[in-house]
């Protein structure tokens, strides 16, 4: 990972698994692996029957075993949907759009940041002001309003997400940027006559990595939740797809009688947000640290 | 201490051939808070003759790093000229100075901010080579492992970070870096001010020898002038901004004519027991380049300002072959060697000769 071993000459293939060195980004992965392998699971025995309704076993708590012999090990929902095959199948809907999402949002933050730090004049007032006027308009009602304008759906929705959250990326990759392009080395390669986008791609992103990693974790873990809120408010996934804040939307009328539907899809997000907050937070400590053991 | 083979031909310093380099009358402002305008440096020439050493002395603050900077073309220069090998480079746009880059380089302060952390010294080394087309990444390696050689590290260093090596061996890695394009002049800006005095004289006899071998114009920017008086055969003193004083090395600093460069000297140890140098210490600070005095910069610090140095300006008035000094009582600061006469010692014929600033 570090670029020390990247000039290193051949080393012995070893096959240890890598340690981070850091128990909270250990902890992070391994807990997002496993969600993502069971969800990813799915694709080995799920079946689009068992996504089916059943209308005689609805309501049913974890457990149940229906007239068919089938255990429906996380209970089913009002029209009879298994629990637990929903939630798998939810996966491309909740992690898929909000990994979509900030994907995007580390792409156009990072280049707009990196713009308005590089450029000075106008160039950066109007980055400056774009991005504090995105930011002062309230993120939920503007993707509320852009999704009601577009229409539902996979793309619809993490393009949208996509598109509004990412100023709050770009500005503290310009401040960073502000500060890497102190540096004397930039200065050097200046004078040099090294053009821009070389120093930019190769001097000041590097040194970027680790905050774009860090914030790329925490914005995942964010859009994940304002993609259930955007389901559960009715304005996210189309109305049956098995996304967890659709799962949530449903479980609002049922909560006295069948708060496993609450509970199921709930924990799904809450572990994955966890996790990936794990590892935000994991990324950075492992930063400060070698920040303070290699160099200024 | 000893009289070590220095270049002090009698002529050193005093060479008439044309500049390789020279800035005239460059004018540096900034735009400070306010409104107002901080006058870096104001109407500074210094020229740098091929194979000649050349040093610029100041205090912090007084703009000498802004002169290395502004030759560099890292900034614009608000007025005045800068000639390289007889060519106006003070307008040119990045893409006309790209082939000048190549042949006017630069050494840092700070090798520990100058050296990205995360390139490792062969990639370092070949920056400049790649952003000049050098060759094909072969040509490109070979020349890195010759670079290295020249500066004494060892050829497995081009393997490694930055941060594996010490504060000297960075230095020498900067200049490896400055040398890649077999340029013509190089400046050097307080190469040596953050690193360890042990250290110190390897990095100035490296450049010393790189200069005679490959006949490089050197322009070193430094505090100390003791240092710069070793290694260069003429010297400029600055102060806010501005050039008070002038001429060949052992000139200034063997007969100082103005005030503040007898300060400077002042400053420098007396490596002799019971050498109990009198410093000449300037009170108060530099005064600020957005707030200027009036008449004489110097003035308020002056040990012998008169009422006139107060409202008028003393120009920079030739006093001597290669010889220039900006001050109306010019010459009447009493020299170091002559401060210790007053304490009342009796003087050795060495003490006479004035002190050994070589060692």
């Amino acid at each position: 990972m570090t670029s020390a071993t990247l000039g290193a000459e051949k080393r012995p293939i070893s096959f240890k698994i890598p340690s981070t060195g850091s128990v909270q980004l250990n902890l992070g992965i391994i807990i997002f692996s496993l969600v993502v392998l069971a969800l990813l699971s799915q694709w080995a025995f799920l079946t689009p029957a068992d996504l089916d309704g059943n209308l005689a076993a609805r309501l049913k708590p974890p457990g149940f075993v229906d007239r068919n012999g089938v255990t429906h090990i996380l209970g089913t929902d009002q029209l009879g949907r298994d629990l637990f095959f929903r939630v798998l199948a939810g996966l491309p809907w909740s992690l898929g759009i909000s990994g979509v999402a900030v994907v995007l949002v580390a792409l156009i933050g990072t280049t707009i940041g990196l713009i308005g730090a590089w450029n000075s004049g106008i160039v950066r007032t109007v980055v400056l002001l774009g991005i504090a006027s995105i930011i002062a308009m309230p993120f939920l009602v503007l993707a509320l309003v852009v999704v009601a304008l577009i229409g539902r759906g996979f793309w619809p929705i993490s393009l949208t997400m996509g598109f509004i959250a990412w100023p709050a990326i770009a500005r503290v990759i310009y401040a960073e940027s502000r500060g890497l392009l102190q540096r004397e080395y930039v200065l050097a390669a200046q004078l040099f006559g090294v053009r821009s986008i070389p120093i930019l791609l190769f001097h000041v992103l590097p040194g970027l990595r680790p905050t774009i990693l860090v914030m790329a974790a925490f914005f995942f873990a964010v859009l994940l939740i304002i993609e259930s809120a955007l389901s559960f408010l009715g304005l996210g996934a189309p109305l049956n797809a098995p996304s967890w804040g659709n799962m949530l939307s449903d479980s609002r009328q049922y909560l006295v009688n069948a708060p496993w539907m609450m509970l199921v899809p709930a924990a799904a997000i809450v572990s994955s947000v966890i996790s990936l907050n794990l590892i935000g937070d994991g990324v950075a400590e492992l930063s400060r640290r070698r920040g303070r053991a290699v160099d200024v | 201490m000893s009289a070590q083979a220095q270049t002090t031909t009698p002529e050193r310093g005093l060479r008439t051939d044309p500049f390789l380099l020279e800035a005239q009358d460059l004018k540096v402002t900034f735009r400070a808070p306010g409104g107002r305008k901080l006058h870096a440096v104001d109407t500074i020439s210094v020229g740098v003759r091929p194979g000649e050493t050349v040093g610029l002395v100041g205090e912090s603050g007084s703009g000498k790093s802004t002169v290395a900077r502004t030759i560099m073309r890292a900034y614009e220069p608000e007025g005045g000229h800068i000639f390289f090998e007889g060519k106006d480079i003070a307008h040119l746009n990045e893409r006309h100075l790209l082939p000048i880059r190549g042949k006017l380089q630069m050494v840092f302060q700070d090798p520990y901010s100058s050296l990205d952390p995360r390139w490792t010294i062969r990639r370092v080394l070949a920056e400049p080579l790649v952003a000049h087309n050098y060759g094909t990444r072969q040509k490109i390696n070979e020349r890195v492992d010759y670079l290295l050689k020249v500066v004494g590290l060892p050829a497995d260093s081009a393997q490694r970070l930055p941060s594996q090596f010490s504060g000297g061996q960075r230095q020498r890695i900067a200049v490896a870096r400055a040398l890649a394009l077999e340029p013509k002049m190089i400046i050097a800006d307080e190469p040596v001010s953050s690193l360890d005095v042990s250290i110190q004289a390897q990095i100035i006899n490296l450049l010393r020898d790189l200069q005679e071998r490959l006949k490089i114009g050197l322009l070193i920017i430094a505090h100390d002038l003791a240092l710069v008086h070793q290694i260069s055969d003429r010297i400029v003193v600055m102060y806010l901004g501005e050039e008070v004083e002038e001429g060949p090395a052992d000139e200034v600093v063997g007969r100082p004519q103005h005030p503040y460069t007898v300060a400077l000297l002042s400053a420098t140890p007396v490596p002799e027991p019971g050498g109990d140098n009198k410093r000449i210490v300037l009170t108060g600070d530099p005064p600020s380049p957005i707030y200027r005095p009036s008449g004489c910069r110097f003035h308020p610090r002056c040990p012998i300002a008169r009422d006139r140095c107060k409202t008028e300006k003393p120009p920079l008035k030739e006093i001597g072959q290669a010889r220039k000094v900006a001050c109306w009582y010019a010459g009447e600061m009493p020299a170091p060697r002559d401060l210790w006469a007053m304490q009342g010692k009796a003087l050795t014929a060495e003490e006479l000769a004035g002190p050994d600033l070589r060692s």
